[in-house]
């Protein structure tokens, strides 16, 4: 993040912190309103190879890749957390940084308890979809764990799985036993025990991942989507995940800055939740 | 694989084209619409290769030993992403011998024709990301990497242009896609504009000696048809932004 | 309104729709090579020429022949084997006098000795800042090109090398001249004069600098109580309209009470002179001026309908930026009345708005003539 001089900040935070008479709104850099995003652009399905992928662009210039591909695991033997596999890359940041580590570590939270109770992923009773996401962030300017959010959102609901043939679901269901050492299969291999896969028809996943929003909180004011020069100058940041049309873990709180770490109060996060709850939809809406 | 499948008695590939066609070519330039961004970027489609470019600079050497008082070094570094092949690979391919060695070449290709000495004391960063792969991973970069130097205004002598060339018995195929390359011995060259000149040559295969003139005939011929895609592409972009600044 | 506009596409492609394909208009018509091209050595000269008859858009690319006329000198963008002359860079042809250059479409800022630009202090070294003005490399602002508390007779001494950070400090914004140029092409600025020096009471934008012309003023007093200073390198800013020298006088840190005591008189000399008519600051003034005020740190107290208007300013800078408009006085001002009609600022970020925000520039302008 570049450097902002001593006057710069001052009045970046006496304009957000400052609450206008006529409609209640601190001033943002860039004019909107407190709970406006800014303009995205997305692009879908350009990846033949992966089973989904987005390209994100917001107007500030940052450009998030998110691919999904799906593979065949049998599933005897794997845990909850064996079936989605996370990974990030953050152009500028090494790979093992806390910074990447701690996003990774929010969206696996956000999504794979989520993922697993929609059964999803389920082939049957002995295989499963385990689902890669693979998050490459070209450019960023700001937290862009929210946008990540998005774009990981429009992969999902893009993405299609093979479709199991009719008769195999069932043969399936009656192997028993076959110890299961985990390993993956190719889904065109032709043994026996491994489901078969229609080699042309393809359906939706059909999940709706969790949202997450970014709430700066500046002074007594709480603003979505903070930009990269609010970002240098908010107090602290609220991290509010949206699913199935309610607000939900995880809730975090972040720093987006080192100067103004400061701690929040009960009134901050009832304002954000509201915030979010009044904007989620709308945002849900125009991803889909 | 059979060899009749590669190239058929008719005269046909695998997906339909003859002996000296190159696959599909679509590229774009200044692909980041934002200011704050990158000096310059392209996105380019060879086949199924999908590769992004990105440069910086030429801009204040980040690291204080690097600077060099002659001339601008140019840094070049490939993304394999994980995701970039049929299957998903596990490891990062990021410190990989292979890719190090193909960044080495890039660098010295590049080095060569880009007139690093008219920008002392800076440096300048391509950052490569390849989406997709399907074989011809060198030619691909090697036009991705002089798209996205031109679109950033940074001078060079003259466009370098690759693609690979396979041999088949006694065939030479132009532009390699991955099913073909996995089955035949292939060579990878990068020639400098409209020249006949090689700034780069990649046998990594055997080729029999007598074969390899009429190879780099048709790698050098398809070279130049690809130059002129690029030429094709950048001026009428260019005139697309003259028209608009005209405005003034 | 709603809160977040998204542009969906999904075309199994990154490559725009509206791009057409390189075959549809590529002289040849069809990617597939013809049998035996391969064999056929093709002249150079021959191929050069093809070239030049298929330019019609002016457009020249790197490697390009431009002319085998030995009588043209050679300037930048281009380069030069055995007599002919070639371009380096993808852009056009200027010709000034016998001078021949290709101006490259793209690429960064280059100084050139005169450009009222903006830079942010970006290192503080031995006797020199490092200044970031978007160009190839970091300008450098010499000690001795700065005023100093104290006015232009007072002698530099070797506390002020100590107590550099306190004049200006890594992340400061400041306006200033490029003095001269280095062999390498890097600048060198000064702010002796009263219109340069450090920024305060605004908003930093940046826009590409090719869209910025040079002319002969490049601080505008623009309506609403504003000035705008658009750096030749393309970095922008916004700001309150102050009197020079008026402002800031009692904010002065404690420790520097000695200091700020003569700052206030001649913040009062300064107002008196700015109820005169034709007030302009000039190097006779330096002296009184040249307070520990130029270097605070504090802003003004600025009413919050001024702060909208500098961001509706920076809205409008934006919008042209988008447009790929040129940026003029004239043009930020017509901006700025169009953009009235959207009292919501926020609306203002909108690709939708800011284009049409962009056409009726345009249009205001040809009505104009």
């Amino acid at each position: 993040m570049s450097l902002l001089s001593v006057t710069e900040q001052e009045y970046l935070r006496t304009s957000l912190e400052s609450k206008n008479n006529n409609n209640l709104q601190p001033i943002r850099p860039d004019g909107r309103k407190i709970d406006q995003f800014r303009p995205m652009g997305i692009s879908l399905d350009f990846l033949p190879t992966s089973n989904g992928s987005t390209r994100l662009v917001s107007s500030d210039g940052t450009e998030i890749i998110v691919s999904s591909k799906v593979e065949c695991v049998d599933a005897t033997g794997l845990d909850l957390g064996d079936f989605l596999v996370i990974d990030l890359d953050i152009q500028g940041y090494r790979d093992d940084s806390i910074y990447v580590n701690q996003m990774k570590s929010i969206l696996y939270k956000s999504l794979n308890s989520k993922l697993m109770e929609s059964g999803c992923l389920k082939i049957n009773a002995k295989y499963s979809f385990k689902l890669c996401l693979d998050v490459l962030v070209l450019s960023k300017f700001s937290y862009p764990l929210s946008l990540i959010s998005m774009a990981i959102y429009t992969t999902l609901q893009s993405t299609n799985v093979p479709m199991l043939l009719e008769s195999e679901s069932e043969k399936n269901a009656n192997i028993s036993g076959r110890s299961g050492a985990n390993q993956p299969k190719d889904i065109e291999l032709n043994i026996d025990e491994l489901p078969q896969f229609n080699d042309y028809d393809m359906k939706p996943l059909n999940f709706q991942s969790p949202l997450i929003f970014l709430i700066a909180l500046i002074g007594d004011n709480c603003i979505v989507d903070p930009s990269e020069l609010e970002s240098s100058v908010a107090d602290n940041c609220l991290l509010v995940s949206f699913y199935d049309k309610k607000v939900t873990a995880p809730i975090k709180s972040i720093s987006l800055n080192d100067s103004y770490i400061k701690g929040f109060t009960p009134q901050h996060l009832q304002k954000s939740i509201k915030l979010v709850e009044k904007i989620a939809p709308d945002v849900v809406a125009a991803l889909n | 694989m059979s060899r009749l499948e590669i190239y058929s008695p008719e005269g046909l590939r695998l997906d339909g084209r003859r002996w000296n066609e190159l696959r599909r070519f679509e590229c774009t330039t200044s692909t980041k619409n934002s200011s704050n961004n990158s000096d310059g970027s392209s996105y380019l489609e060879m086949g199924q290769n999908k590769v992004i470019a990105v440069v910086n600079g030429p801009m204040e050497p980040l690291n204080k030993a690097q600077v060099n008082q002659e001339k601008a070094l140019l840094k070049i570094s490939i993304n394999l992403t994980k995701f970039s092949k049929m299957r998903r690979s596990n490891s990062s391919n990021k410190n990989e011998k292979r890719i190090l060695e193909m960044q080495t070449a890039l660098e010295r290709t590049f080095s060569e024709t880009v007139q690093l000495n008219l920008y002392p004391r800076t440096m300048i960063e391509v950052k490569l990301h390849v989406l997709q792969q399907d074989g011809g991973m060198m030619g691909c970069l090697i036009n991705s990497v002089t798209l996205a130097l031109i679109d950033a205004g940074i001078a060079m002598y003259d466009y370098i242009s690759g693609v690979s060339v396979g041999l088949m018995d006694q065939q030479p195929l132009l532009d390699l896609n991955s099913l073909e390359e996995t089955s035949l011995s292939s060579i990878t060259l990068g020639v400098l504009g409209k020249t006949e000149k090689l700034s780069m040559l990649l046998i990594e295969d055997k080729i029999p000696l007598d074969r390899v003139e009429s190879v780099l005939s048709i790698g050098i011929a398809g070279c130049h048809q690809i130059r002129d895609l690029m030429d094709a592409h950048l001026r009428r972009a260019g005139a697309e932004k003259l028209e608009k600044l005209s405005h003034q | 309104m709603s809160v977040i506009s998204v542009v969906k596409k999904s075309t199994g492609s990154l490559i725009d729709d509206d791009t057409p394909y390189y075959y549809k208009d590529s002289k040849t018509g069809t990617d597939v090579l013809e049998n035996g091209d391969g064999d056929e050595p093709m002249s150079e000269e021959e191929s050069e020429a093809h070239d030049n008859d298929a330019d019609t858009a002016g457009i020249i690319t790197p490697g390009k022949l431009i002319t085998d006329d030995s009588i043209w000198m050679r300037g930048h963008g281009t380069y030069s084997l055995a007599n002919n002359t070639y371009s380096s860079v993808c852009g056009t042809i200027s010709k000034v006098n016998k001078l021949l250059s290709v101006k490259p479409l793209n690429g960064r800022y280059q100084p050139e000795t005169g450009d009222h630009v903006i830079g942010r202090i970006v290192d503080v070294g031995n006797k020199r800042w490092k200044v970031d003005i978007g160009a190839k490399q970091h300008a450098i602002l010499m000690l001795g090109s700065v005023n100093l508390p104290g006015g232009v007779l007072r002698r530099k001494s070797e506390s002020d090398e100590l107590q550099m950070r306190s004049f200006l400090k890594e992340g400061d914004l400041l306006n200033a001249e490029v003095q001269s140029l280095f062999s390498d092409g890097a600048a060198s600025l000064h702010t002796r004069s009263l219109k340069y020096g450090k920024l305060r009471n605004g908003l930093f934008v940046q826009v590409p600098s090719s869209l910025i012309v040079r002319s002969k003023d490049h601080t505008h007093d623009l309506p609403g109580n504003i000035t705008v200073i658009l750096g030749v390198n393309g970095y922008v800013w916004i700001r309150k309209t102050t009197v020079p020298g008026t402002s800031g006088t009692n904010n002065n840190g404690a420790g520097l009470n000695n200091v700020s005591a003569s700052a206030s008189t001649a913040a009062t000399l300064n107002y008196l002179r700015a109820n005169e008519k034709d007030y302009q600051p000039g190097i006779t003034r330096l002296e009184e001026e040249s307070s520990w005020e130029i270097y605070s740190d504090k802003n003004d107290n600025i009413p919050n309908s001024i702060r909208q208007t500098i961001v509706r300013y920076s809205n409008v800078v934006k919008s042209l930026a988008h447009c790929q408009i040129g940026i003029t006085e004239q043009r930020v001002i017509q901006g700025y009345e169009a953009s009235m009609a959207y009292p919501n600022l926020g609306t203002l970020i909108e690709t939708e708005t800011m284009e049409s925000l962009g056409q009726d520039v345009i249009n205001a302008e040809k009505m104009r003539g």
